[in-house]
This record gives C-alpha cells, structure tokens and sequence, in this order.
C-alpha cells in the first residue's frame, strides 16, 4: 500500500509517501516525481511514514536528484521528520563520502554532509 | 607427515561437524520449513564432502555426495524435507562416521547403498553418481581457515527484480559472513524520463573480510547466478601471505580493470593526488575511486585489528592430542614425586638455602599442577549433546513422547572422567526411557502430560561433580521390586521394603523389574555394572523415587582421578592416604576416650557420638600401639566416621597410581602413590570400607 501527499510549504513543495515505497509502488512514485519535476523548483521527500523501503527507492532517488540537478532544481530529503534511511543507505552501498560524477550541484542525496 | 596432520585435523573435525549436524537434523525435524537450518545442514554436507575429499576420503565424499544434492534441492524450495528424509539422514550420519573413521568403507553395498539409492531418488539420480570431481574450496578448508579480503564484483542483469530477487537480502547475507563494505556504482542510472523504475542499473563493488571461504560467498548468490555476473577476487590473507600489495588505489584499480597500467602511470606522472585526478580526467567515475578507497580502508583497518588480536587470538585456542596431554599429566605426577622427595630431603638437612629452594620448588609445582589439570577440564555438555539422539532414536522406537532437558552443560570434569562416564550414562537413560517413563495413554490416564521428561543435570558440589538423571514417569514400585527378589531368592518372604531399600535392591547383580527383556534396557544386568562403573571411576551411585512421580539418580563424581589432595597418616611403620576431601577434622583418640566408650568404638566429639574404625585391627598390622593415637574424622553419605591411625603426618599431594590386577580384590584400598623417600603409601577407599563394615 502506498499513500501519496503533496503540499506546499513557501517555495518547496513537500512530498509525503508513506507505506511501502518497493518494487511494486515504485512506478507511483516515478509517475509522481515526473510531475513535480515539470511544475516545480524545490522538492522535498517526505518518508517518515515509510512502512518499508528497497533498493529501487534508492535507484529512483538517485535519478530524481540528477534530473532535477540537470536543470538546477533541487530535489533533497526533507529531514523536519526524522528519515529512516540511513541503515539501509549503508546496507546497500549508497553511504558515501562524496557524490558521484553525476552529482553537478554536489549535493548527493547520500553523501555524509547530506545525512538523512 | 604434514598430509597426516591435516588428515587427522579432518577426522577431528568432522567429528564435531557430525554432531552439529544431528542437532540440526533433530532440530529440522521439528521445524521441516526452517530455511536456516536446511542451509545449515547443506553446508555441513558440503564441508564434509569437500574437506573429505581434500584429504582422501573419496569414498565418504561420494557417499556424501547424493545428500548434499538433496538438501541443494530443499534449499531451492523443490523439494520437501520429511520425516523418512531425517531418519536416513540421520542414519547417514552414522555411516559418515564410520567412513571417517575408516576410509576404506565404501557404499557399495548394506546399508549404506540403501542411504545412497534413497536420496538419489530425491534428486532423480543414480545412486552411482558421484561428483565427477568434487569442488575444492579455494581457502584451506575446515582443516585450518584462514581470514581472506575478498573483492566481490556483483553485476545484477536489469530485469533481476522481475525474478523476485530482493538485493538487499543478498547484501545481508555477505555481511553476515563477516566484516563487509559495500559501494554501489549508480553511475548508470538514467534519468528520470528513461528510467524503467522496475529495472536495475546499479551494480556493487563489495569488500568482504570471512574466514568461511568462497564457497560460503558463492552460496549467497547461488540462486541468483544466473541473473547476474559475479567476480570473487581474494585481495588479501591474514596469514602472513598475501596477493598482492593492495594499499594503493591504483594497483586496486588496475587489477579491477577499471584502468590499464600505462594510463596509470601516465596519470601518476602528472604528479597530482590520483583519485581526483583520475575523476578530473574521466578516466574513472568517482564510485570507481570511492569503492577502491574503501577497499583501501578496509584493508588497512583488517591488518591493524588482525595484528592487535593476533596475540590474543593466538592464545584463545590450540588443539593438541590428547595422548600429548595425558603424557603432560604423568609427568607433572612424577615431578610431583619427586618435589616431595626434594621437600623430605630439605627438610632432613635443615639447610636454610635448599629450605627455600625447596619451598620455590613446591609452589611452581602446585601452580603446575593446577594448571596441568586445568587444562584437562572438558564441559560435561558435549556428552550431554550426544544423548538428544539416543533419546530420540529410542522414543520413536518404543512409541513413547519423550523431551530431554539438559542443565548444567557447561559443567566441567577432568577428561577421563567424561569419558568413562558415557557409557554409564547411556544405559542410565536408556533405564528411564524403556522403564522409568510411561507410554502417551498411560501418562494421559494418570493425569500426566503425553510427553514424559528426562533431566540430565551437572552441577558442582565441592571437589565433586553431581550428575542427575532425573524422570517423570512411574517411578520404582517398592512392592513390584519385593515380588521379583522374593522370586530372584535375594530376599525372604514377608520382609517389607522401604522405598530406599527398593532403590538398592535394583542395584543388585541380575535384578530386572522389566516384565519382558528388550532391546532397550538390556537384560537387567547393567544396574550393578552401571554402579560398579561409576565406582571405578571413585563415584557413587545413588537411586531416590516415588511411585507415580518420578525417578532421580544421582552421580557423585570426583573432578579428577589424577592428582588429588590427600592426608598422609602412619599406621606402624605403614603409610597412608586419605583423600583430603572426605576428611573433617583430627582428633586425638585419649586412653581415658577408649575406657568411656567401654569396649565400644566409638566417641564423643563435641556433643555426637562418632563411630570409628581402626586401621591397624583392619588392615592387620603389628607393633606397639601408641598411648595418644590419632582419630582422622570422615564425612561419608552424610555420617562422621572415624579412622584410628598411630600419627597424622600433614597434607600431600597424592599422585594416584593403580594397583594393578593382581589386586583388584583387595577391598578398602583405591590404590596407591609414592612418596618423597620412594616409599609406597596406600590410598584409603574411606566409603568403601565403611560401607564394608555398615
């Protein structure tokens, strides 16, 4: 089950998804992004509400991030709440100590000056 | 030499193999859908059929060979474990030990062809296929692991999500294998317009730190292999060797491929830092530098820690023959000997220098020895582990509900105490399982639950070491065991019994309550065999019970049968030993103290009236009684009994050796030990002969 939220807080635009952000939501998820991605300037996740969280979360992210960083958008985790990600950033190799080459704006979404 | 050393590390640890291996079968049986356990049991499987044919157990790897197949098939879900796949296994075992223990065995025929052509039904082969050639791990296998860095390339092809593999379970299972980094390389992550979400784009450099072996790793992704491409590459021994020197990132990244050697030096001769240079010039992408600085990193930290516990690691375990131990142990008994006799002289000649001497002497000698018999100390609960299959062979063939409880596992005995006590044990257990517990109706008819209990308990108690057996079922019917003696002639008609004398009885030479001989309990003989073992090893054997609830038997059991601490008493010119650990206190026995007990033996000490025994009258020896002799008190089976001896010469520290056969039927005495003059003196069986004159 995954539940989609959105609204707006000044200039950024917060995304909220709770449930289980898998390989059986993640389209949701992607459709979601690519919206936000034409309408949008500031986006900030929300997962705090998370039920369950796999590798294809973390793939998606990385390809919101350098979509949005391609035009000078941000995209980042809105931390407000608390985010589980940070075991499963290290579990599946994203815990880094800087963003890879397709980090333009060198703000990787997991890169140890970006905790989440 | 060196294969025998390793073969022989082999046959040792199969040993233990096979036993965790029954525990987990046993546990399996219980818990047919455990994963962790059916993978527990295949990689046991696969350990001995690789280690086995390492070292030239080619017969047992083949054997081996057709049950490992099977558990591969239960381990990818196609097929079921059931109850006649844990019996055979079970059953296989015992053949697996039997080949280890003889290599020449083959399964051509018997019982073990039976096994084979069984679980090669499982798998639909033959039970002539074996391994064409079987896989040798890579690492020195369970004959000496070695720690190894492995550089884990893991290519999962797009689709893999489609096929339900979940990465990060898989990621999981290598950092259980040890200490892990992990770098994913998310380079080709598309942009969102051209992501298929679904999809994967991401593969992982994993730096893996084990001692399990490659093939544990391989197993990970053993039901993903053909969904990625795997590269497992050793970059670093922590046994003194080692690939190659990994601590630069760019001879890491030229072994990966990542760059060519010459564009190496190219770069390097620019004279920049390396990693960002090679970022800079795009020659890598920076998860590329990242992934080898952590391997880097993980290198350098692995050698640091591995040095700093190298010392302690070192000293945690070794194993040693246990024939190198026990020729230890007789030497630190003579030298035992001949401290006394160094201790005696010293004292004789009464020169300050070689009293001090002699003093320094002693006390390295005493830490020898405690040390020396320290080290003989085993956990009675490797016997214990040992019973879970005996309890629940016998329980499924006599149709009974039987639980075993152990407590008191990690209780420790002198080496060659546990391993006279087994069996003893067995026939103990195997007494409560055909006799002692009830079947599942009878039990529910009194009121009982279907499934009896067995406690096998160990727990210190002084010097000694007490071992119950305790169980919950019928317990000794004192009238049922009256019947039979009156039958057997040991007892006249009319007499009654108490519960205790009931106990004691069964302990009588042919005595059996059972109403028919099976193979279980045997033929009633083993009861006084039972106890005549248990005071071989200077034990007592103990029966309490009441009918309807249970039977405890308990056995009390020195530490050690060695070196024990004894008191050195003279009886004339006569020397002997009482173990110190019977003894109360000294007393001296006064003309005046014989004149009031009026003929009688016996003395007031403090207020209760003391028995005692006296050693001249009973072991016959002559010469002049002393006016003062010496009363040595005793606490045998709760009750103060006394030894009349002529003088209490102190304590000593009394190397026990055997009397040989030709005195096996002198009563009263448990042997003897030398003493520092080269004189012989007698170990007194304090329980033995009051119990002689009870």
């Amino acid at each position: 089950m995954l539940d989609i939220k959105e609204e707006k807080n000044g200039s950024d635009c917060i995304l909220s998804l709770s449930g289980d952000l898998t390989v059986c939501n993640i389209g949701q998820v992607r459709e979601k992004l690519m919206e936000l991605y034409s309408t949008e300037d500031r986006v900030k996740v929300n997962i705090s509400g998370e039920s369950s969280i796999d590798f294809t979360f973390f793939q998606l992210m990385c390809s919101a991030h350098r979509t949005f960083s391609s035009v000078g958008k941000n995209i980042s985790f809105d931390k407000k709440e608390g985010c589980p990600l940070e075991l499963k950033k290290y579990s599946l190799g994203f815990s880094r100590r800087t963003g890879c080459s397709q980090d333009k704006c060198g703000n990787c979404l997991w890169a140890a000056k970006e905790s989440v | 030499m060196s294969a025998d050393i390793h073969k022989q590390a082999f046959v040792t640890e199969a040993g233990e193999l096979l036993e965790d291996l029954e525990q987990s079968l046993m546990e399996l049986e219980n818990t047919p859908d455990d994963s962790d356990l059916v993978a527990k049991v295949f990689r046991a499987m696969h350990t001995i059929k690789g280690s086995g044919s390492m070292f030239g157990f080619d017969n047992l790897a083949a054997f081996v060979h057709g049950i490992e197949t099977a558990y591969d098939l239960v381990r990818e879900g196609k097929l079921a474990v059931t109850q006649e796949m844990i019996e055979n296994s079970l059953k296989s075992c015992d053949v697996i030990k039997e080949m280890v223990a003889d290599e020449s065995l083959d399964s051509s025929c018997g019982e073990p062809l039976e096994l084979k052509s069984f679980f090669a039904s499982l798998h639909g082969g033959t039970p002539q296929d074996a391994p064409a050639s079987v896989s040798v791990d890579t690492e020195k296998t369970s004959a000496g692991k070695t720690l190894t860095t492995y550089r884990i390339q893991f290519k999962p092809y797009e689709d893999i999500f489609s096929r339900g593999v979940n990465v990060q379970l898989l990621l999981n299972e290598l950092m259980e294998l040890g200490e892990c980094r992990i770098v994913a390389h998310p380079e080709r992550i598309p942009y969102l317009e051209e992501l298929e979400s679904e999809k994967c784009y991401v593969n992982w450099d994993i730096i893996l730190s084990t001692d399990k072996g490659e093939n544990a790793i391989r197993d990970v992704f053993i039901f993903v292999e053909d969904d990625c491409d795997i590269t497992i590459t050793p970059v670093a021994f922590y046994d003194g060797s080692e690939v190659e020197n990994h601590e630069r990132i760019g001879d890491i990244l030229v072994e990966k491929g990542d760059i060519s050697r010459a564009e190496l030096e190219n770069i390097l001769s620019e004279k920049k830092r390396l990693g960002e240079f090679l970022v800079e010039k795009g020659v890598v992408p920076s998860s590329a530098v990242a992934a080898a600085l952590e391997e880097q990193l993980h290198i350098k930290n692995m050698k640091e820690t591995k040095a700093k516990k190298a010392e302690a690691e070192s000293m945690t375990s070794i194993r040693v023959q246990s024939d190198k131990l026990d020729f230890l142990v007789d030497l630190v008994g003579e030298l035992v000997t001949v401290q006394a006799r160094l201790s005696q002289t010293a004292a004789r000649k009464n020169e300050p220098e070689l009293l001090k001497i002699a003093e320094d002497v002693e006390r390295l000698v005493w830490d020898l020895r405690d040390n020396t018999m320290s080290i003989r100390m085993l956990p009675i609960g490797s016997t214990f582990s040992k019973f879970n299959r005996l309890v629940r062979d016998l329980s499924h063939s006599l149709g009974k509900k039987i639980e075993l409880v152990t407590e008191g596992a990690e209780t420790e005995l002198d080496k060659t105490v546990i391993e006279k006590l087994n069996d003893p044990l067995v026939h103990l257990i195997r007494n409560s399982i055909d006799h002692g517990l009830e079947m599942p109706e009878e039990r529910k008819a009194s009121g009982k639950k279907e499934t009896g209990t067995i406690t096998l308990s160990a727990r210190h108690s002084g010097d000694s070491v007490l071992i119950q057996i305790t169980d919950n079922g019928r317990g000794i019917d004192p009238e049922k065991v009256r019947k039979k003696a009156i039958e057997k002639g040991l007892i006249a008609e009319g007499v009654e019994l108490t519960a205790k004398e009931a106990c004691d009885l069964i302990l009588a030479p042919g005595f059996s309550t059972a109403e028919a001989v099976s193979n279980i309990s045997g033929r009633g003989v083993g009861m006084d065999v039972v106890k005549k073992n248990i005071e071989s090893l200077k034990g007592t054997l103990d029966i309490s019970s009441e009918k309807g609830k249970g039977t405890v038997i308990s056995l009390k059991l020195p530490l050690t049968l060695a070196i024990i601490d004894g008191l050195l008493i003279r009886v004339a010119d006569q020397f002997f030993i009482i173990p110190l650990a019977v003894v109360e206190e000294c007393i001296e026995l006064t003309p005046k103290d014989v004149a009031n007990s009026h003929g009688r033996s016996i003395i007031q000490v403090r207020g209760d009236i003391v028995p005692y025994i006296k050693l001249r009258e009973l072991f016959g020896i002559k010469g002049n009684v002393p006016e003062i002799q010496q009363i040595v008190v005793t606490e045998i089976d709760g009750r103060r009994v006394g030894f009349v001896t002529d003088a209490v010469i102190g304590d000593h520290q009394t190397v026990i050796k055997s009397l040989g056969k030709i005195f096996k039927e002198v009563h009263g005495v448990s042997g003897a030990t030398i003493l520092g003059d080269g004189s012989v003196a007698l170990i007194i069986d304090a329980v033995k002969i009051y119990h002689g004159i009870e």
